[in-house]
């Protein structure tokens, strides 16, 4: 059962005390409360205002015990400060405090009550309430904030008397102040607990700003990288020549690296002379001179197997700085980045020294293998370009002599087709020749008559003893011609004599009787013997004649050579003779 | 019998039928070619040929038969050659023939002007030279010159 100050049951109880001491307990009361008001305020934590709060409730209502539990809502866990109880009576009821929270202030009644009139339970019968302590007298509700909720408890007063109405007032006003001082320490800590908080968030705060700058400037560096590396990508992307791709490379490296002076080796092992791009200040044909002396090779090599398992493989590069062997380097080489483009071909970037000094930074290392990275790629497509080019003249070269080749080839092919139509010509002309040979040709006959008639003319024409081809004596005039009868009259006379101008053998098998065979092989002969002693005047009558000859007229011809005038040829010869009936003769 | 016939048709017989027959055609012709007067009056005798050719004929008869007989040693154009020559002796022989029923009292003059007077022996050895000339035509084929000459270009057909 609750009861309250103002219960007019307690006035009745308190029995008419007189006004004046009233007052003075009154003010006596409000001193307390003022002082316990002082004092809280000193006080922050919980356990302190506890400690603050317990002997001054103790002093000022003179009990026996005093005690707090305080507990969150729901909580069994409760944290509990007590005067004057025994150890096991406080563990008890820091064991119990959540179960006694809910038993005497549910939290429907919690939320219900007024904050400026705590509720008091007060009486003997709280000892027979086996979780509370022993002896507790009076129990005060806390108004509880924040899900706090508590209670206070007290002993029987050292007087043993009940509590007065006073009393209860002053314990509620005392509960009250507590209540408040605990909720005062309550938000005050919850301040400092968002201080906390917030200062840490703070912190957090700057450090992510301090990151965020930090992110900013790496990206800033990152930009700028990336810028080199696009600007170096898209510049030697376009060069197709290896020697400007190497000259190209160096300036941007030189650039990019704010260096005074480099070279690049590329050393092929299939080329006898290395390819050098080569940037310096000062004698440039003597430093060239001495790049391509041929230790600089053996140096190189040397350079690159003294990395053993760093050296760099197909594509990879590898920047030194401070190694040893950049001493034994033709040209004052402060770092250098070896490279391997393939199996066969190795090259080196040789830096002088930086112009404003100082190492290289991780970042500007990190850069630096992206930009041999990109050098790498574009020096490997433009060999290839080159190969490639150089494969391309090949292949035009031969295709040049593929053509003349075939052109050599079309004219032979010409040529053969000539020579066939010339074959299939002769063998025509061949296989006539031989066809004619089984033949006889009318044109082949003609052509023998024909030349063998013409060497026969020739021959005769030439020779001194050629002959008339037409007899002359066609030509003369001919002899005067005598009949038979006149003949035979001017004979029988003896005037004239006839002569046999045919061969001997014509004579021989038949003749005019009484004639002299004169024929023309034997003229002078016989002519001497026989006819040259006839007396002048005597008629010669001559005869003889064939189809084929006119001796008759030959032999006259030759008789008017010597002289005989009186010629005449016998008209019808030797046959009109014999037709007349004439005398012949017969043998020499 | 078979071996006669053989024997008969063998071109080498025919290739020496060929060679006797060029010789003596070679042989005949020397003589007439240096005495053409001579040869003239031979054929004047056989009177088959008209006054006015006698001599034309003189000239040119030594040097046809001249040509045949190297073409026939040669092997050249022989069947045109071969018919040349038959065909002379042909003539020869008719004219000794015709000259015999006349009863000419004439040499031959085949090879000299004095000669013994043409028989019906002329008559027999000119026929036999005749098919000696048959015999080459027929069976004739060695020692060709003209084949020779043309054997290689008719070897570029293989």
């Amino acid at each position: 059962m609750m009861l309250s100050p103002d219960d007019p049951r307690r006035e009745e109880e308190a029995g008419g005390a007189e006004p004046e001491r009233s007052l003075a307990l009154k003010l006596f009361h409000l001193q307390i409360l003022y002082e316990l008001g002082q004092e809280l305020a000193k006080a922050e934590e919980p356990a302190e205002l506890l400690d603050i709060f317990l002997p001054i409730a103790m002093g000022s209502l003179g009990v026996t015990s005093a005690y707090v539990a305080l507990c969150g809502v729901g909580q069994t866990d409760c944290q509990v400060a007590e005067r004057g109880l025994g150890q096991g009576a406080a563990a008890s009821l820091a064991e119990h405090a959540g179960e006694l929270v809910a038993k005497f202030f549910p939290e429907a009644d919690a939320a219900l009550a007024d904050p400026a009139k705590p509720g008091v339970l007060a009486g003997k019968h709280l000892e027979r309430d086996p979780l509370l302590p022993s002896g507790t007298r009076a129990i005060v509700t806390l108004p509880g904030r924040d899900g706090l909720a508590g209670f206070l408890g007290l002993g029987a007063k050292l007087s043993g008397e009940p509590f007065l109405p006073a009393e209860i007032e002053l314990l509620q006003g005392l509960a009250r102040s507590l209540g408040l001082a605990l909720a005062r320490a309550s938000a005050a800590r919850t301040i400092l607990r968002l201080n906390d908080s917030l200062t840490a968030q703070n912190r957090r705060l700057e450090r992510t700003l301090e990151k965020m700058e930090r992110a900013r400037e790496e990206l800033n560096l990152r930009a700028f990288q990336l810028k080199t590396l696009y600007d170096a990508s898209s510049e030697l992307a376009g060069v197709l020549d290896s020697d400007t791709l190497l000259e190209t490379f160096l300036l941007m490296i030189l650039g990019a690296f704010s260096v005074g002076g480099g070279y690049v080796i590329l050393l092929d092992d299939a080329r006898s002379a290395p390819q050098i791009a080569l940037r310096h200040a000062g004698d440039e044909a003597d430093c060239f001179d001495r790049l391509l002396a041929p230790e600089v090779r053996q140096q190189l090599l040397k350079l690159f197997v003294a990395q053993k398992d760093r050296l760099p493989q197909t594509m990879e590069s590898l920047l030194l700085t401070d190694e040893a062997g950049l001493t034994d380097l033709p040209l004052p080489t402060s770092a250098a980045v070896i490279f391997a483009l393939d199996e066969s071909t190795r090259g080196i970037v040789g830096l002088f020294d930086r112009l404003a000094g100082g190492p290289y930074t991780k970042d500007e290392q990190r850069l630096m293998t992206s930009l041999m990275a990109n050098f790498l790629v574009c020096l490997d497509n433009a060999r290839r370009f080159e190969t490639i080019a150089g494969l391309n003249a090949d292949l035009n070269r031969r295709n040049v002599e593929l053509k003349r080749t075939l052109d050599e080839l079309t004219s032979a092919k010409v040529e053969i087709g000539r020579l066939k139509v010339a074959r299939e010509r002769i063998l025509a002309a061949v296989r006539g020749g031989f066809a004619r040979l089984e033949r006889v040709s009318p044109l082949e006959i003609a052509a023998i008559v024909l030349v063998a008639a013409m060497l026969g003319l020739l021959f005769n024409l030439t020779n001194p003893a050629g002959i008339e081809l037409v007899p002359q004596v066609l030509f003369s005039p001919p002899p005067p011609a005598v009949s038979i009868a006149e003949a035979e009259r001017a004979v029988a006379g003896g005037a004239a004599v006839i002569v046999d101008a045919r061969p001997t053998e014509f004579y021989r098998q038949e003749h005019i009787a009484g004639a002299e065979s004169l024929p023309l092989p034997l003229f002078d002969f016989v002519y001497a013997m026989k006819l040259a002693t006839l007396p002048a005047g005597t008629r010669f009558i001559v005869y003889g004649r064939t189809f084929s000859r006119h001796w008759d007229r030959e032999v006259a011809a030759r008789l008017a050579q010597m002289g005989v005038s009186e010629i005449s040829v016998l008209e019808g010869g030797l046959a009109d003779w014999k037709a007349r009936g004439l005398a012949t003769a017969e043998g020499g | 019998m078979e071996t006669l016939a053989r024997w008969l048709k063998s071109p080498l017989l025919a290739l020496a039928l060929r060679l006797y027959l060029g010789g003596l055609f070679i042989y005949a012709s020397m003589y007439k070619i240096n005495y053409a007067a001579e040869f003239a009056a031979t054929i004047a005798s056989y009177q088959l040929v008209p006054f006015v050719l006698v001599n034309v004929t003189a000239v040119v008869v030594p040097w046809i038969e001249l040509a045949c007989g190297l073409m026939l040693v040669a092997g050249l154009r022989l069947r045109s050659a071969l018919t040349v020559v038959a065909g002379l002796l042909a003539v020869f022989t008719v004219a000794i023939v015709v000259n015999l029923v006349r009863g000419a009292p004439i040499s031959c003059g085949c090879f000299h002007t004095v000669e013994d007077p043409i028989s019906w022996w002329s008559v027999a050895r000119d026929l036999s030279w005749l098919a000696m000339a048959g015999h080459v035509y027929l069976f004739d084929r060695y020692l060709h010159l003209d084949r020779m000459v043309l054997k290689p270009l008719k070897d570029i057909e293989a």
